[in-house]
């Protein structure tokens, strides 16, 4: 099953490695208050089987399935959800057989009394996916707005069961694709994988709710089962990254002398 | 003494509003006063943040703004209601915490004998509509933004000049706010009039008792909702001496209610309830401060010799 052959943002990754990643589409505020997210999915192998897609909503363990139509994926929701979505699928074809697994956290603000449509997933799905391993993001200080400037951190662990994780990063390398160039994430000392989103100017001239999306990727091996793990990476501008309180209090010492003076020139007459 | 109890109340309610939200306080977004988002740990938010905010503000499509969602806009209009209706002004200077930081800055200067900067009549009535022009647009550019493809960098307009965002922030410890932020030329542009709006509240506020309430379009706010307010400020004309004790006394120097002649009800747009005319006020009963048809707080001939025998 292949959704989308080669878009632009692919041409960086190696060829030689077949990937599955989500790509952000349009967020749309409906008008019964429920907010829904268009996600693509961009595979580069084209002998892949079927994709499934699942999510989780806040900290709730249930696990949603979520359908795909044209290689797209709509996720909706009627209250605060923090999502976290997983797409899974195997290309058989060779050995060891190929496992593929794209997973993104998103939050979405939606506001409704119309519930929104959810499909639990089955549980065969869900226990023949749930110890196959994904590029996890670590909470960080702005624990949903990911901001350029500011450092992430990532691990490999199951997607579905992140607290039963017994793999060795030790041999794992995390590559990002930013801005069409790739860099190779470092691993610090408590062997999590270090990423510092370099600023953009395109995202400071758009807004604050421009989005950039960057791409984790790596390859693992592991009981004769080969793993092609991404994770689709949402970053805003930096809110605080370009800051500069040395100025901001010169304008505002420079303003008070100005008003003080002002005032104890006219001080004898009345304004 | 009414003034010290007014003094007490507002004390209270800064701790309350200021540091509150770390004792689990939660009195929500939509409160009538200066209580400020951007300090960490406050109980409550003020009602303009909500105004200008998408969904819940009138940073709205108007295909969603005429459509169910309205409900989503209405919500906090309708918790800010339950807040403003039973005290109506009585929330600006007994309960504001940005009002109490406004009269501590005033008595610094009263405590070095420094003179307060006077206001003309032609000055002041100038300054009047400067509080309605920013609430119109503390509500047409969120609205500009939603519909007109305005840059989503104006979002917030009046938060991002307001004194409070800084100046709030610092009972924190934080003073971050005093910042120019460079991401680009308007963000730069309104941290800059932060900056100089700032350091001229903050002088003002020092000449000038209640500066910034002049501008507040949170009072021109409460002012257009006044006639459903139960509290009323009622004059008695025909025992009125016509002393001016009361504009005297004013904090805003209010001539309205020397003035008055005809109305019974004194409650003007600048007018913040602190009571400070009826304290001073010596005829009996002639200024009454009424909540739902109770007095208040009553002018009265003999409290005011008490006062002054007391100074």
């Amino acid at each position: 099953m292949v959704f989308c052959l080669m878009p632009a943002m692919v041409f960086a990754i190696p060829q030689d490695k077949n990937f599955l990643y989500f790509k952000f589409l349009e967020m749309k505020k409906e008008k019964n208050g429920q907010v829904s997210q268009a996600i693509e999915l961009v595979c580069t192998d084209p002998a892949v089987g079927a994709v499934k897609v699942f999510y989780r909503e806040n900290s709730d363990p249930a696990v949603f399935f979520a359908p795909v139509k044209d290689g797209i994926v709509t996720l909706i929701v009627d209250k605060p959800s923090r999502i976290s979505l997983f797409a899974f699928s195997t290309n058989p074809a060779g050995f060891p057989e190929k496992k593929l697994v794209a997973h993104t956290n998103l939050v979405l603000f939606g506001k409704s009394s119309v519930p929104a449509p959810r499909i639990m997933a089955d549980d065969i799905d869900v226990n023949r996916f749930a110890g196959l391993p994904g590029i996890e993001l670590l909470s960080s200080e702005n624990y949903y707005w990911h901001q350029t400037g500011q450092v992430l951190k990532f691990c490999i662990k199951p997607v579905l069961e992140p607290d039963s994780s017994d793999i060795d990063p030790g041999n794992i390398r995390i590559f990002v694709l930013e801005n069409h160039k790739i860099r190779r994430l470092t691993m610090d000392g408590t062997l999590d994988f270090s990423y510092d989103p370099a600023h953009d100017e395109r995202l400071r001239k758009t807004g604050v709710t421009a989005i950039r999306q960057d791409i984790l990727y790596t390859t693992m091996e592991e009981k004769n089962q080969k793993y092609f793990l991404t994770y689709s990476l949402l970053l805003h501008r930096s809110r605080k990254g370009f800051n500069d309180i040395f100025s901001g209090v010169s304008v505002l010492g420079t303003s008070m002398i100005l008003f003080i003076g002002l005032i104890l020139k006219k001080r004898r007459t009345p304004w | 003494m009414v003034e010290s109890l007014r003094l007490f109340c507002q004390h209270i309610s800064f701790l309350i509003m200021i540091y509150g939200g770390r004792l689990g306080i939660r009195l929500g977004n939509s409160l009538p006063c200066f209580t400020c988002p951007y300090v960490s740990g406050c109980a409550g938010h003020c009602y303009l943040m909500v105004l200008q905010r998408s969904s819940v503000g009138f940073q709205t499509a108007f295909d969603i703004f005429f459509s169910g969602a309205v409900f989503n806009i209405l919500w906090p209009f309708a918790v800010f209601l339950l807040f403003f209706i039973p005290l109506s002004k009585l929330w600006c200077s007994w309960i504001c915490p940005f009002c109490l930081v406004q009269d501590w800055i005033s008595l610094v200067r009263k405590k070095f004998y420094i003179r307060e900067m006077i206001l003309t009549r032609k000055t002041r009535n100038n300054i009047k509509p400067v509080k309605y022009i920013l609430l119109v647009l503390l509500i047409t550019i969120p609205l500009a933004i939603a519909n007109f493809n305005l840059h989503s960098d104006w979002a917030l307009p009046f938060c991002q000049i307001c004194p409070g965002k800084p100046i709030l922030p610092l009972f924190q410890g934080n003073w971050s706010y005093f910042h120019i932020n460079y991401t680009n030329g308007i963000t730069m542009a309104f941290s800059f009039l932060s900056m100089v709006i700032t350091g001229g509240m903050l002088v003002g506020m020092f000449f000038r008792e209640r500066f910034f309430c002049m501008f507040c379009p949170m009072l021109a706010l409460m002012h257009l909702l006044k006639a459903i307010s139960p509290v009323r400020f009622e004059k008695k004309i025909h025992t009125c001496t016509g002393c001016g004790n009361c504009e005297r006394s004013c904090p805003v120097d209010i001539p309205d209610v020397h003035l008055e002649k005809v109305k019974k009800n004194v409650l003007t747009q600048d007018c913040m309830g602190c009571m400070s005319c009826v304290e001073a006020c010596p005829a009996d009963h002639t200024l009454t401060f009424k909540w739902f048809g109770f007095r208040l707080f009553s002018s009265s001939r003999s409290y005011l010799s008490r006062k002054w025998s007391q100074k």
